[in-house]
């Protein structure tokens, strides 16, 4: 089936069809769990993005955005990189790892909401 | 680091989408390495004891498994950035896609390799209604002329998704099966060789490469991804032959092929077209020839644990058939086929593309005669990951 393009818009969806899964009993919380991770997404385009920048200031000097493009990283800057990406997200998703004892008082106050019926799947 | 593709049909992303994939690819790596692992933990030091506690014994399937953790705190982190993680891929890579649509379709339509179209066909319900794996417009929507971008999407989303565990083309699986045949079966020489279900060609290609005398075809209902993969081939300088057609009504006469293989397909597929499938491929295959899936391991043979595990793609990935399906006895889907129960095969193997040849010949070795082994680096996607691939010799000939 071929769908007629308006050059307005984006031809091919973003989003898939049918209702997102819910995972929270919490209102609003599978929301901002995305908000979260697109944020964070959006957080490291910016540190590469400036990241590179640092690295293309110095022997380039003013002109920056095409050598930005163009450049390539060294095994070492490669490795820096997949570290300091690797720390980042460890970062954002440190809250929900926490001590035995955060964890008892987090999971008791999420069971205080009730049955999670959210979760139910049909099978 | 995320390598880029290394075909004609490569895109070029801004740095900026580049490294929205790369984030993508370095969060899922994160959500089934460490997420898994501490996931795990969880169910060991608590949801396990507790449920013993109050049945008076460990859980016993999946199914189980999967109530008993449904409320916990930490499986519905891990099932919601899973999920997130998912949707971001598509995310990552479409505007990409989008933008470079024509230059693309022009690149395929230049070199299209060997393509031959079925207009007529029907995208079964299975691809066509639902939106597999939350893959917006799922694997075969067109959106121009000759579109080839369902492949596109496919294939560098498979990439982003894979964080380089499936190969440098993510073509590990393909390598891994048409290797193993070569060295559990020296003397098999097949001369043809069908791949069904075979999308953008990804795990049809190894077995060109891997048998170069043989005629090398691969089959899938999408118009967009076997188009793509013909252009893919060609690319390579590999002569194979794609076709827009249904594994569950095959074309080909019978007695037409040596070997039939699919890899990642029976789960994705609602059981009556497994059976019929595994019905053509009996009728295709010549006397002696092998029939061989890569596919996940079955639910009955693991631990209660690692079932529930693999099975999350089945009630969150929109893979509604992927349970049922692990949930069969394999064996006797290839005997329902009229595979006789004494040729059925089967293999755990590790990756071939990242193991050292002796230690693949070994784990070859170690397979032949007997019952796979499972564990949870079984079909697993990390980088201690072990394929699973079973099949059946068609009675006769020399095999």
């Amino acid at each position: 089936m071929r769908v007629q393009h308006d050059p307005s818009r984006p031809r091919i969806p973003r989003s898939h069809r049918g209702t997102r899964h819910r995972f929270f009993p919490v209102a609003g919380l599978d929301e901002m769990m995305s908000m979260i991770l697109e944020l964070t997404a959006e957080l490291w385009v910016v540190r590469k993005r400036l990241y590179l920048l640092e690295r293309v200031a110095g022997p380039a000097g003013a002109s920056l955005t095409p050598n930005v493009e163009g450049y390539e990283l060294s095994a070492d800057e490669v490795a820096e990189l997949e570290h300091s990406r690797r720390e980042l997200i460890a970062n954002v998703l440190r809250s929900i790892e926490g001590d035995q004892t955060e964890r008892k008082g987090v999971r008791q106050e999420m069971e205080n909401f009730g049955a999670p019926d959210t979760m139910t799947v049909t099978k | 680091m995320l390598k880029d593709l290394s075909h004609n049909l490569r895109l070029t992303p801004s740095q900026d989408e580049r490294n929205r994939q790369e984030f993508v690819a370095s969060l899922r790596h994160h959500i089934l390495d460490h997420m898994a692992t501490s996931m795990r933990n969880h169910y060991e030091q608590r949801v396990r004891p507790a449920f013993e506690r109050a049945n008076g014994r460990p859980p016993v399937d999946g199914n189980e498994v999967h109530d008993a953790m449904q409320a916990e705190r930490y499986f519905r982190f891990y099932s919601s950035i899973r999920y997130n993680a998912q949707e971001m891929v598509f995310r990552s890579v479409i505007p990409v896609v989008d933008r470079n649509l024509e230059q693309l379709n022009a690149r395929a339509r230049a070199e299209p390799g060997n393509f031959i179209p079925d207009p007529d066909l029907a995208v079964p319900a299975n691809v066509a209604n639902i939106d597999v794996h939350l893959s917006p417009g799922s694997y075969h929507s067109e959106y121009d002329v000759d579109d080839v971008s369902a492949g596109a999407i496919y294939d560098n989303s498979i990439n982003v998704f894979a964080f380089s565990q499936m190969g440098r083309d993510v073509d590990d699986v393909g390598h891994s099966f048409a290797n193993y045949v070569r060295l559990a079966w020296p003397d098999f020489k097949p001369a043809d060789i069908l791949d069904a279900g075979c999308t953008v060609g990804h795990n049809t290609l190894p077995w060109a490469k891997t048998f170069p005398a043989a005629a090398v075809t691969g089959i899938d209902v999408s118009p967009g991804v076997v188009r793509y993969a013909a252009a893919r081939a060609c690319s390579f300088g590999l002569p194979v032959r794609f076709m827009q057609m249904n594994a569950t009504q095959l074309s080909f006469p019978d007695e037409s092929f040596d070997v039939v293989f699919s890899s990642m397909f029976l789960h994705e597929l609602p059981l009556r077209d497994i059976r019929a499938y595994f019905r053509e491929a009996f009728r295709v295959l010549k006397p002696g020839g092998l029939f061989l899936n890569m596919e996940l391991p079955p639910n009955d043979r693991m631990e209660p644990y690692d079932g529930f595990y693999l099975d999350w793609d089945s009630y969150y990935n929109k893979e509604p058939w992927y349970k049922r399906f692990r949930d069969q006895n394999f064996r006797q889907l290839c005997t329902a086929a009229g595979f006789a129960g004494d040729r059925f095969v089967e293999a755990v193997v590790p990756r071939y593309t990242y193991t050292p040849l002796a230690e693949f010949e070994a784990a070859v070795r170690q397979s032949l005669g007997r019952d796979a082994q499972f564990d949870n680096r079984t079909g697993r996607l990390s980088e201690d990951l072990r394929w699973y691939g079973f099949g059946a010799w068609k009675q006769g000939g020399k095999s």
